[in-house]
Protein backbone atom coordinates (compact mmCIF):
# COMPACT_ATOMS: atom_id res chain seq x y z
CA UNK A 1 0.00 0.00 0.00
CA UNK A 2 1.41 3.34 -0.59
CA UNK A 3 0.98 6.54 1.53
CA UNK A 4 -2.17 7.89 0.14
CA UNK A 5 -3.75 4.79 0.03
CA UNK A 6 -2.76 4.65 3.82
CA UNK A 7 -4.10 7.80 4.51
CA UNK A 8 -7.51 7.02 2.72
CA UNK A 9 -7.69 3.76 4.87
CA UNK A 10 -7.13 5.56 7.85
CA UNK A 11 -9.99 8.40 7.04
CA UNK A 12 -11.90 5.19 6.40
CA UNK A 13 -11.16 3.65 9.61
CA UNK A 14 -11.95 7.24 11.39
CA UNK A 15 -15.15 6.97 10.02
CA UNK A 16 -16.21 3.32 10.21
CA UNK A 17 -16.32 3.00 6.63
CA UNK A 18 -13.47 0.24 6.51
CA UNK A 19 -14.53 -3.37 5.51
CA UNK A 20 -14.24 -6.05 8.63
CA UNK A 21 -11.14 -7.68 7.37
CA UNK A 22 -8.95 -4.60 6.67
CA UNK A 23 -9.48 -3.25 10.43
CA UNK A 24 -6.98 -5.05 12.26
CA UNK A 25 -4.71 -4.33 9.33
CA UNK A 26 -4.67 -0.83 9.80
CA UNK A 27 -4.84 -0.63 13.27
CA UNK A 28 -2.19 -2.35 13.98
CA UNK A 29 -0.72 -0.07 11.19
CA UNK A 30 -1.37 2.76 13.58
CA UNK A 31 0.03 1.07 16.33
CA UNK A 32 3.24 0.82 14.81
CA UNK A 33 3.12 4.20 12.32
CA UNK A 34 3.93 7.62 14.68
CA UNK A 35 3.02 9.88 11.67
CA UNK A 36 -0.34 7.79 10.88
CA UNK A 37 -1.24 7.61 14.65
CA UNK A 38 -0.50 12.18 14.63
CA UNK A 39 -2.57 12.30 11.33
CA UNK A 40 -5.45 10.38 12.75
CA UNK A 41 -5.42 12.11 16.37
CA UNK A 42 -5.24 15.57 14.77
CA UNK A 43 -8.10 14.82 12.45
CA UNK A 44 -10.13 13.66 15.23
CA UNK A 45 -8.54 16.97 17.24
CA UNK A 46 -10.72 19.11 14.33
CA UNK A 47 -13.56 16.90 13.82
CA UNK A 48 -14.65 17.39 17.31
CA UNK A 49 -13.78 20.54 17.72
CA UNK A 50 -14.34 22.39 14.79
CA UNK A 51 -17.95 20.21 13.16
CA UNK A 52 -20.15 20.13 16.33
CA UNK A 53 -23.58 20.26 15.25
CA UNK A 54 -25.83 23.62 16.43
CA UNK A 55 -28.90 23.44 18.38
CA UNK A 56 -32.04 23.79 15.09
CA UNK A 57 -34.30 26.38 15.43
CA UNK A 58 -37.66 25.63 17.54
CA UNK A 59 -39.39 22.76 15.33
CA UNK A 60 -43.13 23.99 15.28
CA UNK A 61 -42.15 27.53 15.09
CA UNK A 62 -39.99 27.21 11.84
CA UNK A 63 -42.62 24.81 10.51
CA UNK A 64 -45.41 27.96 10.92
CA UNK A 65 -43.25 29.85 9.49
CA UNK A 66 -42.31 27.69 6.22
CA UNK A 67 -46.20 27.24 6.16
CA UNK A 68 -46.73 30.41 5.96
CA UNK A 69 -44.65 31.36 3.42
CA UNK A 70 -45.90 29.12 0.82
CA UNK A 71 -49.38 30.37 1.61
CA UNK A 72 -47.49 33.89 0.71
CA UNK A 73 -46.06 32.10 -2.43
CA UNK A 74 -49.41 30.59 -3.32
CA UNK A 75 -51.40 34.26 -3.58
CA UNK A 76 -47.94 35.47 -5.36
CA UNK A 77 -48.44 33.27 -7.95
CA UNK A 78 -52.08 33.99 -8.17
CA UNK A 79 -51.21 37.85 -8.21
CA UNK A 80 -48.95 36.54 -11.17
CA UNK A 81 -51.21 34.90 -12.94
CA UNK A 82 -53.75 37.78 -13.26
CA UNK A 83 -50.95 40.41 -12.95
CA UNK A 84 -51.03 39.97 -17.09
CA UNK A 85 -54.15 38.57 -17.99
CA UNK A 86 -56.44 41.53 -15.91
CA UNK A 87 -56.15 44.07 -18.79
CA UNK A 88 -56.67 41.95 -21.20
CA UNK A 89 -59.75 40.55 -19.65
CA UNK A 90 -60.58 44.89 -19.19
CA UNK A 91 -60.00 45.67 -22.42
CA UNK A 92 -62.42 42.65 -23.71
CA UNK A 93 -65.47 43.47 -21.26
CA UNK A 94 -64.72 47.43 -22.62
CA UNK A 95 -64.93 45.99 -26.41
CA UNK A 96 -68.01 43.92 -25.59
CA UNK A 97 -69.67 47.07 -23.57
CA UNK A 98 -69.07 49.50 -26.55
CA UNK A 99 -70.53 46.96 -28.69
CA UNK A 100 -73.61 46.34 -26.72
CA UNK A 101 -74.24 49.57 -25.82
CA UNK A 102 -74.06 50.71 -29.79
CA UNK A 103 -76.74 47.97 -30.50
CA UNK A 104 -79.16 48.98 -28.12
CA UNK A 105 -79.35 52.63 -28.78
CA UNK A 106 -79.18 52.36 -32.66
CA UNK A 107 -80.90 48.41 -33.10
CA UNK A 108 -79.91 45.91 -35.15
CA UNK A 109 -78.92 47.46 -38.76
CA UNK A 110 -80.09 45.48 -41.83
CA UNK A 111 -77.88 45.00 -44.42
CA UNK A 112 -79.76 47.19 -47.01
CA UNK A 113 -79.37 50.19 -43.88
CA UNK A 114 -75.46 49.62 -43.73
CA UNK A 115 -75.26 49.07 -47.69
CA UNK A 116 -77.08 52.49 -48.11
CA UNK A 117 -75.62 54.48 -45.58
CA UNK A 118 -72.13 53.56 -47.43
CA UNK A 119 -71.21 56.54 -48.94
CA UNK A 120 -67.99 54.90 -51.06
CA UNK A 121 -71.09 52.06 -52.33
CA UNK A 122 -73.60 55.49 -53.21
CA UNK A 123 -70.96 56.66 -54.92
CA UNK A 124 -69.99 53.47 -56.98
CA UNK A 125 -73.81 53.51 -58.13
CA UNK A 126 -76.34 52.61 -55.50
CA UNK A 127 -79.21 55.24 -55.71
CA UNK A 128 -82.18 54.57 -53.63
CA UNK A 129 -84.55 56.33 -56.15
CA UNK A 130 -83.19 53.09 -58.82
CA UNK A 131 -84.32 50.62 -59.03
CA UNK A 132 -81.14 48.34 -59.83
CA UNK A 133 -80.75 47.94 -56.23
CA UNK A 134 -83.75 46.02 -55.50
CA UNK A 135 -82.17 43.54 -58.22
CA UNK A 136 -79.33 44.03 -56.22
CA UNK A 137 -80.33 43.35 -53.05
CA UNK A 138 -82.60 40.35 -54.12
CA UNK A 139 -81.67 36.91 -55.02
CA UNK A 140 -84.42 34.69 -56.00
CA UNK A 141 -87.46 36.72 -54.18
CA UNK A 142 -85.14 36.23 -51.16
CA UNK A 143 -82.72 39.06 -49.13
CA UNK A 144 -79.26 38.31 -49.21
CA UNK B 1 -31.65 6.68 4.85
CA UNK B 2 -33.45 3.06 5.01
CA UNK B 3 -36.26 1.91 2.80
CA UNK B 4 -39.20 2.24 5.26
CA UNK B 5 -38.28 6.11 5.97
CA UNK B 6 -38.36 6.54 2.25
CA UNK B 7 -41.49 4.38 1.86
CA UNK B 8 -43.08 6.75 4.91
CA UNK B 9 -41.61 9.56 2.98
CA UNK B 10 -43.34 8.88 -0.78
CA UNK B 11 -47.06 8.25 1.37
CA UNK B 12 -46.66 11.70 2.28
CA UNK B 13 -45.31 12.69 -0.98
CA UNK B 14 -48.18 11.65 -2.53
CA UNK B 15 -50.07 13.02 0.06
CA UNK B 16 -48.86 16.26 -0.58
CA UNK B 17 -49.41 16.18 -4.21
CA UNK B 18 -53.03 15.91 -4.06
CA UNK B 19 -53.43 19.24 -1.80
CA UNK B 20 -52.30 17.93 2.06
CA UNK B 21 -50.43 20.67 3.20
CA UNK B 22 -50.37 19.11 6.41
CA UNK B 23 -48.17 16.21 4.73
CA UNK B 24 -45.91 18.92 4.07
CA UNK B 25 -45.01 20.08 7.74
CA UNK B 26 -44.31 16.22 8.57
CA UNK B 27 -41.87 16.28 5.88
CA UNK B 28 -40.21 19.83 7.54
CA UNK B 29 -40.75 18.55 10.99
CA UNK B 30 -38.91 14.77 10.06
CA UNK B 31 -36.30 16.92 7.37
CA UNK B 32 -35.15 19.84 9.15
CA UNK B 33 -32.86 19.30 11.83
CA UNK B 34 -30.37 17.74 8.87
CA UNK B 35 -31.24 20.39 6.70
CA UNK B 36 -30.51 22.72 8.75
CA UNK B 37 -27.10 21.54 10.42
CA UNK B 38 -26.04 21.06 6.33
CA UNK B 39 -26.79 25.16 5.83
CA UNK B 40 -25.05 25.98 8.71
CA UNK B 41 -22.27 23.73 8.46
CA UNK B 42 -22.21 25.66 5.08
CA UNK B 43 -22.75 29.41 5.78
CA UNK B 44 -21.75 29.85 9.60
CA UNK B 45 -24.38 29.87 12.83
CA UNK B 46 -26.35 32.89 11.34
CA UNK B 47 -29.96 33.66 9.82
CA UNK B 48 -28.58 33.24 6.80
CA UNK B 49 -28.25 29.77 7.70
CA UNK B 50 -31.92 29.77 8.60
CA UNK B 51 -33.17 31.51 5.59
CA UNK B 52 -32.11 29.25 3.59
CA UNK B 53 -33.15 26.19 5.24
CA UNK B 54 -36.70 28.07 4.90
CA UNK B 55 -35.72 28.42 1.22
CA UNK B 56 -35.19 24.92 0.35
CA UNK B 57 -38.02 23.57 2.09
CA UNK B 58 -40.19 26.35 -0.30
CA UNK B 59 -38.41 24.97 -3.19
CA UNK B 60 -39.05 21.85 -2.07
CA UNK B 61 -42.94 22.27 -2.04
CA UNK B 62 -42.72 23.89 -5.61
CA UNK B 63 -40.29 21.46 -7.06
CA UNK B 64 -42.20 17.96 -5.35
CA UNK B 65 -44.09 17.30 -8.26
CA UNK B 66 -40.97 17.08 -10.46
CA UNK B 67 -39.66 14.10 -7.76
CA UNK B 68 -39.29 10.76 -10.01
CA UNK B 69 -38.46 8.84 -7.21
CA UNK B 70 -35.16 7.90 -9.21
CA UNK B 71 -33.25 8.15 -5.76
CA UNK B 72 -34.77 7.92 -2.29
CA UNK B 73 -36.69 10.97 -1.03
CA UNK B 74 -33.53 12.22 1.63
CA UNK B 75 -31.02 11.55 -0.74
CA UNK B 76 -33.20 14.05 -3.38
CA UNK B 77 -33.45 16.71 -0.71
CA UNK B 78 -29.91 16.44 0.45
CA UNK B 79 -29.13 17.03 -3.62
CA UNK B 80 -31.32 20.17 -3.52
CA UNK B 81 -30.05 21.51 -0.24
CA UNK B 82 -26.27 20.81 -1.37
CA UNK B 83 -26.54 22.86 -4.84
CA UNK B 84 -28.54 25.61 -2.72
CA UNK B 85 -25.68 26.61 -0.10
CA UNK B 86 -23.36 25.94 -3.21
CA UNK B 87 -24.80 28.68 -4.73
CA UNK B 88 -25.07 31.00 -1.92
CA UNK B 89 -21.66 29.90 -0.37
CA UNK B 90 -20.34 30.97 -3.83
CA UNK B 91 -22.25 34.31 -4.31
CA UNK B 92 -20.55 35.01 -0.53
CA UNK B 93 -17.46 34.15 -1.97
CA UNK B 94 -16.96 36.23 -4.36
CA UNK B 95 -17.94 39.25 -2.28
CA UNK B 96 -15.90 38.69 0.61
CA UNK B 97 -13.57 36.26 1.66
CA UNK B 98 -10.76 36.54 5.04
CA UNK B 99 -7.66 35.11 3.92
CA UNK B 100 -6.23 32.51 6.21
CA UNK B 101 -3.37 34.58 6.65
CA UNK B 102 -5.54 37.87 7.70
CA UNK B 103 -7.44 35.36 10.39
CA UNK B 104 -4.48 34.13 11.60
CA UNK B 105 -3.23 37.75 12.12
CA UNK B 106 -6.36 38.68 14.00
CA UNK B 107 -7.65 35.60 15.68
CA UNK B 108 -4.89 33.01 16.04
CA UNK B 109 -4.97 32.85 19.76
CA UNK B 110 -8.45 32.05 20.07
CA UNK B 111 -8.52 29.57 16.99
CA UNK B 112 -5.30 27.80 18.88
CA UNK B 113 -8.12 27.96 22.25
CA UNK B 114 -10.49 25.93 19.99
CA UNK B 115 -8.33 23.19 18.14
CA UNK B 116 -6.77 22.36 21.57
CA UNK B 117 -10.38 21.82 22.92
CA UNK B 118 -9.87 25.01 25.36
CA UNK B 119 -12.81 26.53 23.89
CA UNK B 120 -14.86 26.50 27.18
CA UNK B 121 -12.95 29.57 27.86
CA UNK B 122 -15.33 31.49 25.19
CA UNK B 123 -18.56 32.20 24.51
CA UNK B 124 -20.11 29.06 22.50
CA UNK B 125 -21.41 31.44 19.77
CA UNK B 126 -18.02 33.06 18.97
CA UNK B 127 -16.30 29.32 19.39
CA UNK B 128 -18.83 28.20 16.71
CA UNK B 129 -18.49 31.67 14.41
CA UNK B 130 -14.15 31.28 14.95
CA UNK B 131 -15.12 27.23 13.86
CA UNK B 132 -17.02 28.37 11.01
CA UNK B 133 -14.25 30.78 9.72
CA UNK B 134 -11.78 27.99 9.79
CA UNK B 135 -14.19 25.77 7.60
CA UNK B 136 -14.60 28.65 5.30
CA UNK B 137 -11.07 28.48 4.36
CA UNK B 138 -11.07 25.26 2.15
CA UNK B 139 -12.99 25.06 -1.23
CA UNK B 140 -17.09 25.08 -1.16
CA UNK B 141 -17.22 21.87 -2.71
CA UNK B 142 -14.45 20.39 -0.32
CA UNK B 143 -16.54 22.42 2.91
CA UNK B 144 -19.56 20.79 1.75
CA UNK B 145 -18.66 17.18 1.52
CA UNK B 146 -17.22 17.45 5.29
CA UNK B 147 -20.66 18.58 6.16
CA UNK B 148 -21.90 16.16 5.02
CA UNK B 149 -19.60 13.56 6.05
CA UNK B 150 -18.88 15.50 9.33
CA UNK B 151 -22.01 17.31 10.68
CA UNK B 152 -25.15 14.95 8.90
CA UNK B 153 -23.25 11.98 9.26
CA UNK B 154 -23.51 10.61 5.62
CA UNK B 155 -22.08 7.37 4.81
CA UNK B 156 -20.18 7.27 1.63
CA UNK B 157 -22.39 5.75 -0.69
CA UNK B 158 -25.09 8.31 0.82
CA UNK B 159 -22.42 10.74 -0.04
CA UNK B 160 -22.11 9.68 -3.78
CA UNK B 161 -25.66 9.68 -4.37
CA UNK B 162 -26.04 12.77 -3.04
CA UNK B 163 -23.16 14.37 -4.93
CA UNK B 164 -23.43 12.16 -8.07
CA UNK B 165 -20.01 11.13 -7.96
CA UNK B 166 -18.79 7.62 -7.69
CA UNK B 167 -17.53 6.31 -3.89
CA UNK B 168 -13.90 6.23 -5.36
CA UNK B 169 -14.62 10.06 -5.90
CA UNK B 170 -16.02 10.95 -2.38
CA UNK B 171 -12.94 9.13 -0.88
CA UNK B 172 -10.40 11.40 -3.15
CA UNK B 173 -12.09 14.64 -2.24
CA UNK B 174 -12.67 13.79 1.79
CA UNK B 175 -8.99 12.89 2.05
CA UNK B 176 -7.82 16.12 -0.20
CA UNK B 177 -10.23 18.42 2.22
CA UNK B 178 -9.08 16.55 5.18
CA UNK B 179 -5.30 17.00 4.26
CA UNK B 180 -5.94 20.34 3.02
CA UNK B 181 -7.39 21.53 7.08
CA UNK B 182 -4.54 19.55 8.94
CA UNK B 183 -2.11 21.39 6.52
CA UNK B 184 -3.67 24.63 8.01
CA UNK B 185 -4.48 23.65 11.50
CA UNK B 186 -1.54 21.49 11.78
CA UNK B 187 0.92 23.58 13.89
CA UNK B 188 -2.33 24.52 16.17
CA UNK B 189 -2.30 21.16 16.99
CA UNK B 190 1.42 20.52 16.93
CA UNK B 191 0.95 22.17 20.97
CA UNK B 192 -0.24 19.62 22.38
CA UNK B 193 1.69 16.69 20.99
CA UNK B 194 -0.69 15.40 18.81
Amino acid sequence: MNYDEIQDKIYAFFDGELEAEERPEIESHIQTCQACASLLERWRQISTTVFKPLSPPDTEFFITRVMARLQEEDTLKLRRTWSWQVPFLALGVASLLFVLTNLIENGIPSTQNLLLNDKAASQNGFDTSNNELDELLTLNGEDL
Amino acid sequence: MNESENKDDIGLIVRVLSGDKEAFAQIVRRYHNKVYQLCAGMLGPSHEAEDATQDIFVKTYQRLPTFRQESSFSTWLYRLSSNHCLDLLRFRRRHKTQSWEGLLAEKGEKIEQLLTSRSDEMAVLEARGLAFSLLSQIKPDYQLLLSLREIDGLSYQEIAQVLNISLDSVKAKLRRARQEMDEKFRHFLKTQNV
